[in-house]
């Protein structure tokens, strides 16, 4: 009943504010829920090797099958996002990571943790992580830079924050009671699937017609795309994406190049977390400092975070947006061109404050410039596989770059692997939209205004053609 | 017997820790340099555990120019490991330096207790830096030991040897299980301890804290989706004026077009 009255009612524009908010808390605390405890992981190692008797190798599995299965399943979770709703996938995802966690405590064997911390929760955290990250770009549009910056924050904060509470639980109650505790803190990510409202937005259509978001997150169901001419579908007739339709950015070309640039990011930019502090060992700093080390790129991380989301706000770098992300992932990999050339713990400080910083920038943009490419009715599911071609080189390149140092005998061809990965992932975009651009320049100037067009929409701009006020205002058809 | 050479080259106080594996003899000596005034000689002396050794005073020539050799071999047996300290006396100053003989000592901290459950099993470890003989774990009642014979109960114990570490497993934990226990390093000599707390919990412990945020969490759920359906009908009711508003606001769009 509620239903059917909303159907009268046209959509609405993102809130940027509001229960916006709401989402973004939520969005941070699925971020520190999934990605600070797969990080935390790690500290249970030590406890599993003892009670099992089994060395590194074995243990290390864990961790690599958590991050994993994460990434591998992101597409299932924006699936179940876009078909039943994001609320019911991240509750679902809530549920099953922490039964995962649960089963876990009563573990017997080393395999049996692979199954259920390895797999199943892995599984829960992925079919929360891509439906949380699309909520929030539908909430938001002049700020949803600083709205994912501040979500993202949360894996930074998160290990910060929960590395020392998962060392006290495990003190005090042994790894089993701290990993029944820790699956009651998982089952959190319920509340913050309870957060997700969905909410009907109104989409730049040509059809009149109003939208009903119950069929998916938030972006508008309908069969239209831009200005191709579909049957309208009647007013009672209510259709969700069909599964090719709902995979057609995948034919853009712009999102193949921006696929393209993400696995080669993926690949060069979880080396350096790897090989940093062993690289400081091997030059001659101290256990202290090295570690120091680490903890220095975790907190600039966040500031990275949050920072460049407000900056890529402002007005005047909003329509740079990409410009910006290329840029972050540039000095990325210059950064790693330069490790080899720093070799005492003083000239390490600033390289990792500066590669910190430019990680935490690209990460809180990676959402950003992938609904730039693919608009908001496609960012659930272009979010999926953007997260699964992470998985690959996630898996990959550590044992690459290991491969590399035992070969070699030295750090630098691993920090230049890395270094070149990275700038070929931003050479590879910078090229693609610098063609485009060219391509572009002859053709009309609305397809430059459409970043300022689609956040602008709520006050009236003189300066846009008819066309997009008709677009603006349905009701006057 | 086997004869160990040690020397000390230096005018202050300071401390040399010596291992001793087995009874041997051994040969401590202080080799003593750069005094002022030069004396000829200067008198010595052998102090064991602070209470000097009877005729152990002599009289020290130079070696060359500079040193003084002052040493003495001394038979270590069981009871003879300590402190043993050469004291030389010249003009009207005393310096001494200072053996700590004695067996390998554990040093880590073993002051946080290690957890586990009822039914559950517990590994224990001991480390340390040289190769004992064997190694032999010990249950502390109150003030006495008691050997764990892991072959005579297998059920409930096994005993790892590996040259520098030990492992007991305790297997089918119950809560007599719990309190201290003794790896013992055993060299030819004297045997070497440290000791490890072992806490037993009943598996309600961890479930208190589980059973809280789970309680919290559905709270949490169940007064957001309330709030959420509140809001709802508290919109709906009011949907007559949505139209209105909306058509206020094109209105005035036409308006500035």
């Amino acid at each position: 009943m509620a239903w059917e009255k909303k159907k009268k009612k046209a959509g609405v524009l993102p809130p940027d504010g509001g229960w916006g908010w709401m989402i973004v808390a939520g969005c941070f605390v699925v971020t520190v829920c999934s990605r600070a405890v797969t990080r935390c992981i790690s500290i249970f190692f030590v406890e599993f090797q003892m009670h099992f008797a089994r060395d590194y190798s074995g243990t290390a599995w864990i961790h690599s099958l958590v991050d994993c299965t994460t990434m591998l399943c992101a597409p299932l979770g924006s699936l179940i996002g876009n078909h039943l709703s994001c609320r019911v996938a991240v509750i679902l995802g809530g549920f099953l990571a922490s039964i995962g966690l649960v089963l876990s405590s009563f573990a017997t064997s080393l395999e049996y943790l692979y199954l259920s911390l390895g797999v199943l929760t892995g599984l829960g955290f992925a079919l929360c992580y891509t439906p949380a990250i699309a909520m929030v770009g539908v909430y938001f549009c002049e700020r949803k830079a600083l709205a994912y910056g501040i979500a993202m924050s949360g894996s930074g904060i998160g290990t910060f924050v929960l590395a020392p509470v998962v060392q006290l639980l495990i003190e005090h109650y042994s790894w089993r009671g701290a990993l029944l505790i820790l699956g009651g803190l998982v089952s959190n990510l319920c509340v913050c699937g309870a957060l997700l409202r969905p909410i009907a937005l109104r989409e730049r259509e040509a059809y009149p017609l109003p939208v009903n978001s119950e069929c998916g997150c938030g972006a508008s169901p309908q069969g239209a795309v831009g200005p191709e001419l579909e049957r309208p579908p009647q007013p009672g007739e209510q259709r969700c994406l069909q599964p090719l339709q709902e995979y057609q950015f995948l034919l853009m070309p712009n999102f193949l190049a921006l696929a393209g640039s993400f696995l080669f990011l993926a690949s060069g930019c979880s080396l350096p977390f790897v090989y940093l502090v062993p690289y400081a060992l091997d030059v001659g700093v101290s256990h202290h400092h090295a570690a120091f080390l680490m903890s220095i790129l975790g907190v600039i991380d966040i500031v990275g975070n949050v920072t460049f989301g407000w900056l890529t706000d402002r007005r005047c770098l909003k329509q740079y947006r990409s410009v910006c992300y290329m840029f972050a992932v540039g000095m990325e990999g210059l950064c790693c061109f330069l490790v080899p050339l720093l070799r005492t713990f003083a000239l390490l400080v600033p390289f990792s404050v500066l590669y910190g910083y430019f990680d935490g920038a690209y990460v809180a943009l990676i959402p950003v410039v992938t609904s730039d490419v693919v608009g908001t009715r496609y960012l659930s599911s272009a979010l999926g596989v953007v997260y699964f071609l992470h998985a690959f080189p996630y898996l990959v390149s550590p044992p690459i770059g290991g491969w590399l140092v035992d070969t070699t005998g030295t750090y630098t061809a691993t920090f230049l692997l890395s270094g070149f990965a990275l700038l070929s992932s931003a050479l590879l975009l910078a090229t693609v939209t610098a063609v485009r651009h060219c391509q572009a320049i002859p053709r009309n100037r609305p397809g430059k205004d459409r970043t300022r067009e689609k956040c602008e929409a709520q006050q009236p701009d003189f300066m846009t053609t008819n066309k997009d006020l008709l677009i603006r205002n349905p009701a006057t058809l | 017997s086997r004869l160990l050479w040690s020397d000390i080259t230096t005018l202050l106080e300071s401390v040399l820790e010596l291992e001793i594996l087995k009874p041997q003899k051994i040969e401590l000596s202080c080799i003593i340099s750069d005094i002022p005034n030069n004396p000829t000689h200067i008198i010595g002396y052998w102090k064991k555990n602070g209470n000097e050794i009877e005729n152990s005073k002599q009289t020290v020539y130079k070696v060359d120019k500079q040193r003084f050799i002052f040493k003495r071999i001394f038979n270590i047996q069981v009871n003879d490991l300590g402190n043993y300290s050469c004291i030389f006396s010249y003009l009207d100053k005393q310096e001494q330096v200072t053996f700590l003989l004695k067996v390998p000592v554990m040093k880590d901290k073993r002051d946080k207790p290690i957890v586990s459950y009822v039914g559950d099993s517990v590994v224990l470890d001991c480390k340390i830096k040289r190769m004992p003989n064997t190694w032999q774990w010990y249950k502390s009642n109150g003030t006495e030991k008691v050997l764990i014979n892991a072959t005579a109960d297998p059920m409930n114990y096994k005993i790892l040897l590996e040259k520098n570490v030990t492992k007991l497993t305790v297997l089918n934990l119950t809560e007599e299980d719990a309190g201290k226990y003794i790896c013992s390093a055993v060299f030819e000599i004297k045997s070497s301890e440290s000791h490890v707390y072992l806490k037993v919990l009943s598996l309600i412990e961890p479930l208190k804290p589980f059973i809280g945020i789970t309680i919290e969490v559905v709270i949490l759920v169940t007064l957001i989706l309330l709030y959420e359906r509140y809001g709802r009908s508290r919109n709906d009711s009011s949907v007559d004026d949505s139209s209105g508003t909306d058509g206020r606001r094109t209105r005035q769009r036409n308006l500035v077009h």
